[in-house]
Parts: C-alpha cells; sequence; structure tokens
C-alpha cells in the first residue's frame, strides 16, 4: 500500500461514519435507510483492514471482535421493537407514535419508533460486515503463515 | 378463580395483568441464567432455582389470584391471533413444570457438577432447563394453535440439547437425534393438523376451532395427525422407542423431561384438543387400542429390563398409556381421571427417577442386579421413594390411590373386558414399581454406598410429602384436576374423593390389582425369562429396527442424489438454475397470458435506462470471454454497477444506493477471496482449456430464457399495481417521507425481521466452514 491510500483512508473513516448516520437519520424521508447505514459503515471497516490489515484493524479499534455482538444487539433492538407491541395489547410490530399522532423531533431525527427498528438493522448489518471481515481476515492471516 | 375453563377467563379478564408478562419473565430466565454465569459460573445454578421457584410462585399467584388472557392479532392480514390464557388446564400443566422444574435444578447443584466436563458446561445446562421451563408453561397456556407450535418445538430443541448434554457420548448423540427426529419431526403432522384446521374454520383460535368443529373425513384425518404427533411425545407405542434411549442423558433431565415435563405434552395436546377430538369415532378408537397397547408394552418391558432408569423409562410409556387410554373414552368422568392421573405420575415418577439417580451416585451401579439392600443405610432417601412408589403403585394414603379410583370407575363402566384389562394392567404397575423399589433397597446389603449430600434427598422427599398430602387432603389436588377435567371436557364438573370402607367395584378392583401385583412380584424369578423373552421379540422385530432400516435407507438415497448433484461445479450450478428456470417459465406460461405482463412502448425518456442496461448487457458478456480471474471479477462488478445506474434511471434511487454499496463490498470480499489462493495455481486454472459437455449449452441457454423472462415480467409494468401504489399513498401516515424506508421497517417489518434472522444464520454457515476449511479442530 502506498503512503497516499493509506492516508486517504485514515481521512475517510469519520466523514463514512457521519454518512452512514446520516443515511439513518435521513433514511425515513430521503434516500437511504438502516441497511445503507450499516453497509456504509461496514465499508469503511473493510477499507481500513484491506489497507492496514487485521493486526492494525484490532489494535487501533476494539469493534473488530465485537462484531457478532453488535449485530446480535442490532437483532435484539429489531425484536424488541416489534415485541413490544403485543406486550401493551397492539399487533405485532406496531409502531409508535401511530398514524396521525404527532411525532416529537430532534433537527431531522423523528423520534419514532420505526427509526429504532431500521438502527436495529444498522447495527445488524454493520455488525455482521465486521464478523465476516474478521473470520476472512483471520482465515488469510492462516493461510499465508 | 378457581372453577371452569370458560368461567375463568372471564374472571379473569378483570384482572389486570396478563399472561403474557409471566410468559416473557419466564423466557428471560435462561438469559438471566447466562449472564450471571458469565460473572460467576458458580452462581448459575443457584440463580437458575431461585428462578424457578419464583417462577413456580409467579403461576401459583396467577392462577389463584387470576390473570387476564393476552389476546391481540399480531398478523392482521392473515387474522393470526396470539392467544394465551391460563386456565384449569394449562395451570396444572404449568404448576408442575415450575414445582418439579425447581426441585429438579435444586437436586442438580448436587448431581451435575460430577457429570459435567467444565463450569461452563454447567452454565449452559441450567440455562436449557430453565429455557425448557419457559417453553412448556407457554405450551400450555397457548390457546391459539400456532403459539402451541411454537413452544412445542422449543421444548423439542431444548430436549435435543439436554439429551446430548454430554457431546463426547456418541451414545448420548445418537440418542438425541433419534427422540429430535421423533418428537420434532412429528411436529410437522402437528402443523398439517393446524393448517387444516385454520383453513377448514378459518381461524386459530382454539374456541372459535371447538364452536364450529369441521365434521367427516377432515375431522377424522386432523385428528389422527393430532394424535400421532401426540403419540411420539409422549412415547407412546409404536412410538415408544425414543424414550429409554434418551435414558443417557443425565437423571436430573431424565426425571424432569422424561417423566413429568416433555412427554407429558403429548398428552397434554391430546388434552387440549380433547373437544374436537372426541367428536371423531376414529380417532378415540386410536387413541383407546394405543393407550391399551403401551399399557401393555411399557409394563411388560418394564419388568424385563435391569436398567434402573430403562425400567422407569417403560414404566413411563405405559403410564402415559392410562392417560392416552382415559381420553380416548373422554366424558365427565375420565377427563378429570386423566388430569389427576398426570399429576400423580409426574409426582411419583420424577422422584423415583431422582432416587435412582441418588443411588447410582452412591454406589456407581446402574442395574437393578447389582445394588440391593440399601435401606439401612440411606434411610430417608428409602422412605421417601417407597412413599412414591406406594404413590405410583395406588395404595391408599397416597394421591396415587385417587388417579387409580377414578380410573377404576371409568373402567367399570366401560364393561367386564375394560374391568378385567384395568386390574391387570394396574396389578403391573404395582409388580414393576416394587420391583424397582425391593430391586434397590430390600434384600441382601451388597457393598457401602458413598454418604449423600442433602440436596440429593431433600426433593425425594419433598414430593414424597406432597403426595402424602394429596392423600390426606385430596381436595387439593383433586381441584386442580376438576379444573383441568372442566377444560377437556367442555363443561363444568365435579370429582367425588373421599375413602370408602366398603365392598364397591373400585376398591374391589384395586384389591384385585394388589393381589396381582404381589402374585407377579412373588413369581419373578419364574416369570422373569418369559419378560425377557418378549424384550427380545421387541429388540429384533420391533419399531426400533423399521426405524433404522427406514433411516438407513432414506440417507443411502440422499448421498446418491448428493453425489450426482455435486459431480462437477457445472452440475452444482445446473441443480439451482435448471428447476429455478422451469419454474419460472412454467409460471409465465401458465399465468401470463397478457394479464401479467404488458409491454410498453420505448419513449424518449426511457433512452438513459436502455443505454444503462445495454452497458451492462455488454459487461455480462465480456465476464465470459477473460480467463484469468482478476478481469472476470472486474467485469462482473461492471454489470451490477451498470445495473445500479439502471435503477437509478428507473426511479428506484433506494435500490441503486443499496446495488451499489453491496457490490462494493462484494467485489472487495471476492478479490480477498482471490488473494487466498497460491498465484501459479490461479495461473494454472486460467490457462487450462475448458471443455463445455454439450448439456452445458442447453442448461446455460435454459436458465438464461428463465433469467430474461423473470428480469422482463419484473421491470414491466404490472398490469395490477394496488400493492406498492397502497404502499406509497399510506407512507405519509406512517411518519415516513420515503416509501422505500416505510416499506422495510414498517409495512413489510415482519418480512425484513425474518431476512435479519437469515443473515445471522449466514454469518453462522459462513464463520462454520471458513473456519473449518481453515483448519481449525
Amino acid at each position: 500500500m502506498t503512503i497516499f491510500t493509506e492516508i486517504v483512508a485514515r481521512v475517510l473513516v469519520v466523514p463514512m461514519f457521519i454518512v452512514a448516520i446520516a443515511f439513518l437519520v435521513r433514511g425515513s424521508t430521503a434516500t437511504g435507510d438502516g441497511f445503507s447505514a450499516g453497509m456504509t459503515a461496514g465499508l469503511a471497516m473493510l477499507l481500513q483492514y484491506i489497507v492496514f490489515g487485521r493486526r492494525h484493524v484490532g489494535r487501533r479499534t476494539r469493534l473488530a471482535p465485537a462484531g457478532p455482538f453488535v449485530g446480535l444487539a442490532g437483532l435484539a433492538l429489531m425484536v424488541g421493537v416489534a415485541l413490544s407491541g403485543p406486550l401493551v395489547g397492539a399487533p405485532l410490530l406496531r409502531h409508535f407514535p401511530s398514524s396521525g399522532e404527532p411525532v416529537a423531533r430532534i433537527g431531522r431525527l423523528e423520534l419514532h419508533t420505526a427509526v429504532l427498528f431500521d438502527a436495529g438493522i444498522a447495527l445488524l448489518v454493520f455488525g455482521l460486515l465486521v464478523a465476516v471481515l474478521e473470520i476472512f481476515a483471520e482465515v488469510a492471516e492462516r493461510e499465508r503463515q | 378463580m378457581q372453577g371452569t375453563g370458560a368461567a375463568s377467563s372471564d374472571i379473569g379478564r378483570g384482572a389486570r395483568v396478563n399472561v403474557g408478562w409471566l410468559i416473557a419473565g419466564l423466557l428471560t430466565s435462561p438469559v438471566l441464567v447466562l449472564v450471571s454465569g458469565a460473572v460467576r459460573p458458580r452462581a448459575a445454578g443457584g440463580v437458575a432455582a431461585w428462578l424457578a421457584g419464583l417462577s413456580f410462585v409467579a403461576v401459583l399467584g396467577a392462577w389463584v389470584g387470576g390473570v387476564s388472557d393476552l389476546r391481540v392479532t399480531w398478523l392482521h392480514a392473515w387474522g393470526l391471533p396470539l392467544h394465551l390464557s391460563l386456565d384449569g388446564l394449562g395451570a396444572l400443566y404449568a404448576l408442575l413444570t415450575t414445582g418439579i422444574g425447581c426441585l429438579v435444578i435444586v437436586y442438580s447443584q448436587a448431581y451435575m457438577p460430577g457429570h459435567a466436563h467444565d463450569e461452563q458446561a454447567l452454565v449452559i445446562f441450567y440455562a436449557l432447563i430453565t429455557l425448557f421451563m419457559a417453553a412448556m408453561v407457554g405450551l400450555v397456556v397457548s390457546i391459539d394453535l400456532y403459539s402451541l407450535l411454537i413452544f412445542w418445538d422449543l421444548t423439542a430443541i431444548a430436549s435435543y440439547f439436554l439429551i446430548a448434554f454430554d457431546t463426547h457420548d456418541r451414545r448420548a448423540r445418537a440418542a438425541a437425534n433419534v427422540a429430535l427426529v421423533l418428537t420434532a419431526g412429528s411436529a410437522v403432522l402437528l402443523l398439517a393438523a393446524a393448517v387444516l384446521l385454520h383453513v377448514e374454520t378459518g381461524t386459530s383460535d382454539l374456541p372459535d376451532i371447538f364452536a364450529n368443529v369441521p365434521s367427516g373425513t377432515t375431522l377424522t384425518v386432523i385428528g389422527m395427525l393430532a394424535a400421532c404427533a401426540a403419540m411420539a411425545k409422549s412415547a407412546q407405542v409404536p412410538l415408544h422407542f425414543w424414550l429409554p434411549r434418551a435414558m443417557v442423558a443425565p437423571t436430573p433431565v431424565s426425571a424432569y423431561l422424561h417423566s413429568a415435563a416433555m412427554v407429558a405434552a403429548g398428552v397434554f395436546l391430546l388434552s387440549r384438543l380433547h373437544p374436537l377430538l372426541a367428536e371423531d369415532e376414529g380417532t378415540r378408537q386410536l387413541l383407546i387400542w394405543v393407550g391399551m397397547a403401551s399399557i401393555a408394552c411399557g409394563s411388560i418391558l418394564a419388568l424385563a429390563h435391569d436398567e434402573m432408569k430403562s425400567i422407569l423409562a417403560y414404566s413411563t410409556v405405559a403410564q402415559y398409556g392410562y392417560v392416552v387410554w382415559l381420553l380416548g373414552i373422554g366424558g365427565s368422568e375420565a377427563a378429570p381421571a386423566a388430569a389427576l392421573y398426570v399429576v400423580a405420575h409426574a409426582l411419583a415418577k420424577s422422584a423415583l427417577f431422582l432416587t435412582a439417580g441418588a443411588v447410582t451416585t452412591a454406589t456407581g451401579e446402574h442395574r437393578l442386579s447389582r445394588v440391593g439392600g440399601l435401606a439401612a443405610r440411606v434411610p430417608w432417601l428409602a422412605a421417601g421413594s417407597a412413599i412414591c412408589a406406594a404413590g405410583l403403585s395406588a395404595l391408599p394414603l397416597t394421591v396415587g390411590f385417587f388417579k387409580d379410583e377414578l380410573f377404576f370407575r371409568v373402567a367399570h363402566g366401560e364393561g367386564t373386558l375394560a374391568t378385567i384389562a384395568a386390574i391387570g394392567a394396574a396389578g403391573l404397575t404395582f409388580a414393576y414399581t416394587w420391583r424397582f423399589w425391593c430391586g434397590i433397597f430390600y434384600g441382601a446389603y451388597r457393598r457401602k454406598p458413598r454418604a449423600l449430600p442433602r440436596r440429593l434427598v431433600a426433593p425425594v422427599l419433598a414430593l414424597a410429602a406432597i403426595i402424602i398430602a394429596g392423600g390426606l387432603r385430596p381436595q387439593w389436588l383433586t381441584g386442580l384436576a376438576e379444573a383441568g377435567g372442566a377444560v377437556i371436557h367442555g363443561a363444568p364438573l365435579s370429582v367425588e374423593t373421599r375413602y370408602h370402607v366398603d365392598p364397591r367395584a373400585s376398591n374391589l378392583m384395586a384389591l384385585a390389582a394388589y393381589g396381582l401385583g404381589i402374585v407377579l412380584l412373588l413369581g419373578e424369578r419364574t416369570l422373569r425369562q418369559s419378560w425377557r423373552l418378549v424384550a427380545r421379540a421387541g429388540e429384533l422385530y420391533g419399531p426400533d429396527r423399521i426405524y433404522h432400516a427406514a433411516r438407513h435407507a432414506m440417507a443411502t438415497v440422499s448421498t446418491d442424489l448428493h453425489g450426482i448433484e455435486v459431480r462437477d461445479l457445472r452440475d452444482r450450478a445446473a441443480a439451482v438454475l435448471v428447476p429455478g428456470g422451469a419454474l419460472i417459465g412454467g409460471a409465465l406460461l401458465a399465468g401470463a397470458q397478457g394479464a401479467l405482463v404488458r409491454v410498453g412502448d420505448l419513449r424518449l425518456v426511457d433512452l438513459p435506462l436502455a443505454a444503462a442496461l445495454v452497458v451492462s448487457a455488454i459487461a455480462a458478456v465480456a465476464a465470459v470471454r477473460p480467463r484469468r480471474h482478476l478481469p472476470m471479477i472486474l467485469a462482473l462488478s461492471m454489470v451490477s454497477y451498470s445495473l445500479a445506474v439502471a435503477f437509478a434511471f428507473f426511479g428506484a434511487p433506494d435500490v441503486a444506493l443499496v446495488a451499489l454499496l453491496v457490490q462494493t463490498v462484494l467485489t472487495l470480499l471476492l478479490l480477498a477471496a482471490l488473494s487466498l489462493f497460491p498465484s501459479d495455481h490461479l495461473r494454472e486454472t486460467a490457462r487450462a482449456e475448458p471443455r463445455l459437455p454439450p448439456r452445458a449449452f442447453v442448461v446455460s441457454s435454459l436458465a438464461t430464457a428463465g433469467a430474461f423472462a423473470f428480469a422482463w415480467v419484473a421491470l414491466s409494468w404490472p398490469a395490477s399495481p394496488a400493492v406498492p401504489l397502497a404502499d406509497v399513498r399510506l407512507t405519509p401516515e406512517a411518519h415516513a417521507g420515503d416509501a422505500v424506508t416505510a416499506i422495510l421497517a414498517d409495512f413489510r417489518g415482519l418480512d425484513t425481521l425474518g431476512e435479519a434472522t437469515v443473515l445471522v444464520l449466514a454469518l453462522l454457515g459462513i464463520a462454520t466452514l471458513l473456519r473449518w476449511h481453515g483448519g481449525g479442530p
């Protein structure tokens, strides 16, 4: 890897995560959703793996081995949102506030359980992608030895 | 809220807490056990015991204090309800499950440490036991078909892992496999019955189904399917052979799952569906004959075997045979008799299993012929299990007396033949129960046993105390049996349980049974050879043999088919693409006729779209040309990128974005995979001349035609755009501006949830494949 790719890879991490969060936050009103958000964030990690290698990624961030847990947390979040309906007597996957009721906002972020569900998708996709990368890199490392 | 099923749910409706919270709490208990085990492995057993005790108190409180039903329609499109209710039948089984579960976990704390490889395995054991408890309670409070099915499967899965707890033991894994095939495999029959019922009656809620029972052949088919599923679960002849094999499981598991809880699920299902099954004469006859056959086979095999746990397993087969027989008879007398029988049997049998485990711990022996004369050495255990044996063999002053009294009354009402059969059955029960107890505690003293920890004896004594209490004050347990029987029978009823010292039929029958039992016991030595002959015949020609022959034959066919499919990579691709192409082509030919597709005309606006599609077509053709791998991958990714552009022009920016991201990740991962191969190997394969067999051209043209037709249909304007447009129209109502996001997270959220689960499974597959080939363990 040249010094140029290393600099670009390092500089791009934060903007890529910001784009991912933007996909998530703006997802309900514009193009993009939890899946794209998770994919974009995962792509940022992929770039790190390719440019710096597994060892370096492991040294720089604790995120790498946590991939499966992040993914499962995402799935748990989705299931939690889905099951919150039946616990209060509404159907499965009923989102709150219901249609017609006002929704509180922070800037462009709507405080709506559908957004939480979408965040679950993002976490799931991101976590699983990181997990796959980690396994892949681990196997590649072993093959090379 | 002691009362009938119908009334109890009415009273319960006023209560504020709903039964869903109970189930949710139970389902979180395995997680709590795992968390506590992660913090401190030694604490897991204690946490599990406390949680089980708490569950018992919660179920008892909910039953006495009243709890409202949970009834929500969770899938509006199909009108599927989730209906949970703690009625008399559910309360009876839930109290048994949680109460005995608590005692078994206490027992496990002393028993399991000697049988587990490490502390982590123990934590998982406690988590599985609590998971099983949650599944079982969930099953018994389910009033709609589909939640019933889900919990039914969950019990089978938990049982699979518990039987195969000792993963190093080949026999344990094989036994778990047989149990899973029979108990979870039969769930498919139950699913078929449920779907048939749903289609016939238009609802999956049991009260609605009972109000509108189908008739004729349909009912017979439904009844037979459900009865077969229940018989496999309750280990009834001829599907009983998984239970004796499952005895390789740790003894607490046998005591819990294979006497009190999981095998009880089968007769529970028959009880829950009784108003339906009782309408069909064929199903009733099936239950009566299967019940009788199970009593006979189970009792004789229990007399023939020598291993302590096998004796108890076959006796379980026989005991549930009584319940199945009673449910086949039906009516206001047999229904509460079946309910009381389940309670009395579960209490006594789990205590006897715990006794067997304690004896094995003390002496290291598994066989009845190798132990004996322990009464003086472990007096408390001997006394406790004597009471439990008395309960099982229906001696007075125990709750077991009343289970047989009700059974005798029903049998007497059925005529002379049934009366004689009932006496014979009860006599056999008496004989094998006391053969078990005497073999351990009576007779010649063999060797000095090790001292037993208190936790191995206390649960047996607790169960013995309940059995005695139920015999002295029968109204405690019969109240529960009345409530359960009312749900089974579908109408309020009352049971009279009192001791009468007079020559009435049921008393005479009991005396005759005791006499027969004593004769069988005294003549044990002379009769033993004939019992063993029967057992040997069963081993040679029995259902166990047939099962294994059938399994072997199926495995052979499957291996042969697999061999043809994976001969080379091209065959494997063809195995997917040809049926896929043929199906799509067939569907289009059958259903098209202009209704499905309308060919629009190409307008000037569509020009960029057409251009992008042409580019992707060129890229696709180009991907076939290069021999080297790198250009091939790049050309393939070019196809996807130009398709993403096409989607953007087609007015689907979300799809375009996702396609772009997915393809980028995919290309990079493919390149990474390429880097795993040695470079000279890659060069070699690139240089090799590919020789195509003629069928490759047929296959590829068929697959191409199918794919083309599919893409054509998908990208054409659909003739009836109702669904997507409705979704777009409803998007503002869902507080969203973007229809795609609203569909993913809201309208079709359930699909998304399902896909998310598939993703997690895919990750598991990837991890297993890569780590395995990577030279892992």
